[in-house]
């Protein structure tokens, strides 16, 4: 709870109290000037404010009414340039109101006789206008706090972050944001170091905050803006939400609230045991770390639910896991008393904020200790309310964790009675796809990375097999190196496999599990010539034509084919180094979430293959003496079924 | 009599007694769940409920096409508000009275400050 003066707290908890509101907008985005809307031009343009936040949201938002217009010459409206309050003291253009300015809210609460001086104000809100609708009057703007930002943007390239020694959680956050704004603009602050440690990984493209949450769920701690009160704003902190705190911020008698729109228990998102699967960095296999709570599981029956961790996450260690698994078994594992509230203005609200509710008589009769999982505030010259949702213990998601949970999250013991687990081996169709397709520059016209793996149309030609030959092929090979260039890279291949899933899989399935296996087709079919660590994965595709790839010979028209790859990793990564040496040896692949979620039960599902720093995007050095990576594997075409690829499925 | 302009009518003469001055709580009020009344302000504003002398038919005329007007707030000043203030207008009462030799109107309305 943002701190509050003895004085402030006795006023809030008076009967009566005055509160002024105060809308402020950036004047132009390179300034740090305002327009106090509440004043602007002798009128009072703000009919109200909404601010709300919440656990799973992840940002602050705000929705403000305006009045859109005054006079036939004063116009809030930004397409009116005709308004003198979109116009500059020499008449040039300066919009009141535009997108992406800052706007900031804030609420004074003093004494119902008193007039409040700037002092008064408590900021509520800040953030950027995301959008102004000025259709009707009032106008409407609406606004997210700055980890709105973070939400938008991406890490725009795959890059290793972490140290073989550890690199402490909040320097590696620090350095993603650095790196992906291009600039220091924004300082990640925590109280204290979560003493957490991070080893190389490999940071794929994603929009900034989800990185930064999902490095903080190794945790379970929580990233976003949240009030300093050092700073007297808004800063980006990682913190720990506060579970274990049994001090309330507040007592909240009968005499504060209005009613309880809701308090109910569910047991619906109950988790009592979690396994979380991981790529371990000491077996370099998928290990499985489970924790449960024996008194959940014995007041509610068990509840499991599995967490699969992609092939590049920063969790590969059992202990690492652990902590993650506990993070989630701590937030889920009871049910909680859910609590809706609506109040007089109550400022200070923050997220896990612990409040005591005391008896009532009516829906309890002993006091309630429970945690604000999210608030909003209603301001407005005749409206000053506090609304919020409590649970029983802070937490940093409720939502957030089932959403990371495996398909099987979904399943619901008592809808399974009756049902019969299915089954299915699915081999690439002879009308299907079943090739790889190279883009292919030669020993005398390497090139740089960036057109080799794009797909540039430069390359002395693509090539494509299909149904041909008797191998598949992915990976990529590099040339020494040019004197005083980088145009090393000679080809990168990727391999298609397209399987008839189309009525096998039933269409109101839950498919539990699923891999892909394929064939070595030689001694030594994987092949390592320069760089260390590269590993292949099952990714999804999307071609031209599922039934043929696009004809060998340039004109280079099957470009579209070799960029139809995807670049989510469907399956865990399985390293070069690990695949045998021995010919005919099957190689599998395990089908993580989003590889199970685009098994298709209405007709095909595509699957490719390729090298990871091709999905990556991410070249290894470049190699002083060339060489080439990548694994080849037989073909539906090989002669036999047994060593066709295969996809195997098991669903309910 | 007080002095009084309401838009942008000439002075409005208002007659002895016949100003009544009253307060308007903007704000938000509801009763706790255990019957406490709590409540919030935002401003306060004020409101008067006026009575003219009688007046000309010409001049109650004139008052009263001010008065209605659909531009709301007017601007209104006079020793009577105290110096210049914006208001809401509502007129309330147009009450002609008649004698065998004249003809006047008494007019009563409602000025509330706009913020």
């Amino acid at each position: 709870m943002r701190p509050l003066t003895t004085a402030e707290e006795d006023l809030l908890h008076g009967a009566r109290f005055g509160v002024h509101l105060k809308v402020e907008v950036e004047k132009s985005s390179s300034t740090s000037a305002y327009h106090d809307l509440t004043t602007l031009g002798g009128n009072n343009w703000v009919v109200s404010a909404r601010v709300r936040d919440s656990v799973d949201q992840r940002v602050a938002s705000a929705d403000i009414s305006l009045v859109r217009e005054a006079s036939s010459s004063e116009s809030l409206s930004p397409l009116r340039m005709d308004s003198t309050l979109n116009q500059d003291s020499t008449g040039g253009t300066s919009l009141a109101i535009d997108v992406a300015r800052e706007v900031k809210i804030s609420a004074a609460t003093v004494a119902a006789s008193c007039s409040p001086v700037s002092t008064d104000y408590n900021l509520l809100f800040r953030g950027d206008i995301d959008e102004w609708d000025a259709g009707e009057n009032p106008m409407r703007l609406s606004a997210r706090d700055p980890g709105g930002l973070l939400m938008d943007r991406w890490i725009e390239s795959t890059q290793t972050y972490g140290t073989s020694s550890g690199t402490a959680i909040e320097v590696v956050m620090q350095e993603i944001l650095d790196d992906a704004l291009g600039s220091t603009d924004i300082a990640l602050t925590s109280s204290a170091s979560p003493g957490f440690l991070i080893t190389p990984y490999n940071q794929r493209r994603e929009p900034i905050q989800n990185a930064l949450q999902t490095l903080a769920d190794l945790i379970g701690y929580m990233v976003r803006y949240r009030w300093s009160t050092a700073s007297g704003d808004f800063t980006l902190q990682l913190y720990p939400p506060g579970r274990s705190n049994t001090t309330p911020h507040s007592t909240f008698t009968a005499s504060r609230y209005e009613s309880f729109p809701r308090l109910s228990v569910n047991r619906e998102n109950i988790r009592n045991a979690v396994a979380v699967r991981y790529p371990s960095s000491v077996t370099e296999q998928e290990e499985v770390v489970t924790v449960e709570s024996s008194c959940s599981i014995a007041h509610y029956g068990r509840q499991w639910m599995s967490i699969t961790e992609p092939g590049d996450s920063a969790i590969d260690t059992s202990s690492e896991a652990s902590v993650f698994a506990t993070a989630a078994l701590n937030d889920l594992s009871e049910p909680d008393v859910e609590q809706g509230v609506g109040m007089h203005f109550y400022w200070p609200v923050e997220i896990n904020d612990l409040y005591n509710w005391e008896a009532n008589d009516v829906h309890y009769d002993a006091a309630q200790s429970l945690a604000v999982v999210s608030w909003e505030h209603d301001l407005s010259k005749d409206r000053h309310r506090t609304s919020m949702e409590l649970r029983g213990k802070a937490r940093s998601a409720i939502k957030d964790w089932i959403d990371k949970g495996d398909p099987i999250k979904l399943l619901n013991f008592r809808s399974l009675i009756g049902k019969v687990i299915g089954e299915g081996m699915f081999l690439p169709s002879s009308d299907n796809v079943d090739g790889y397709v190279v883009n292919y520059f030669g020993a005398s016209s390497a090139t740089t990375w960036a057109n080799i793996h794009d797909g540039d149309t430069g390359a002395a030609f693509l090539l494509a097999a299909d149904d041909t030959g008797t191998t598949l092929a992915c990976g990529g090979a590099a040339y020494s190196t040019l004197s005083g260039s980088d145009e090393t890279w000679g080809n990168i291949g990727r391999a298609a496999m397209l399987f008839n899933t189309g009525g096998t899989v039933p269409r109101n399935s839950i498919i539990l599990g699923g891999s892909v296996s394929v064939y070595t087709d030689a001694t030594d079919a994987a092949a390592q010539e320069f760089g260390t660590g590269a590993s292949v994965v099952i990714c999804g595709c999307s071609l031209t034509d599922n039934t043929n790839m696009v004809s060998t010979t340039p004109p280079l028209g099957f470009i579209a084919d070799y960029t139809g790859f995807g670049t989510v990793d469907y399956s865990n990564r399985v390293l070069l180094a690990d695949i045998p040496g021995t010919v005919d040896t099957e190689v599998p692949f395990y089908l993580n979430a989003a590889g199970l979620a685009a098994i298709s039960r209405d007709g095909i599902s595509s699957l490719g293959m390729r090298w990871s720093a091709d999905i990556d995007d991410s070249p290894p050095a470049r190699p002083s003496s060339g060489g080439s990576i990548g694994f080849d594997y037989w073909s539906a075409e090989n002669g036999s079924s047994n060593l066709s690829p295969k996809l195997a499925l098991v669903y309910l | 009599m007080s002095f009084l302009i309401v838009g942008n009518s000439s002075a409005v003469a208002i007659a002895p007694g016949g100003s009544k001055l009253d307060t308007i709580e903007i704000g938000d009020r509801h009763r706790a769940f255990d019957g406490t009344y709590r409540s919030s302000v935002t401003d306060t504003l004020r409101a008067w409920d006026l009575t003219t002398v009688p007046l000309t038919r010409t001049i109650a005329n004139t008052l009263y096409t001010t008065l209605t007007t659909p531009v709301q707030p007017s601007s209104c000043s006079g020793d009577l508000l105290g110096g210049p203030v914006d208001c809401f207008t509502k007129l309330t009462g147009f009450h002609p009275i008649v004698s065998d030799s004249t003809h006047r109107v008494v007019v009563t309305f409602r000025l509330e400050e706009s913020s």
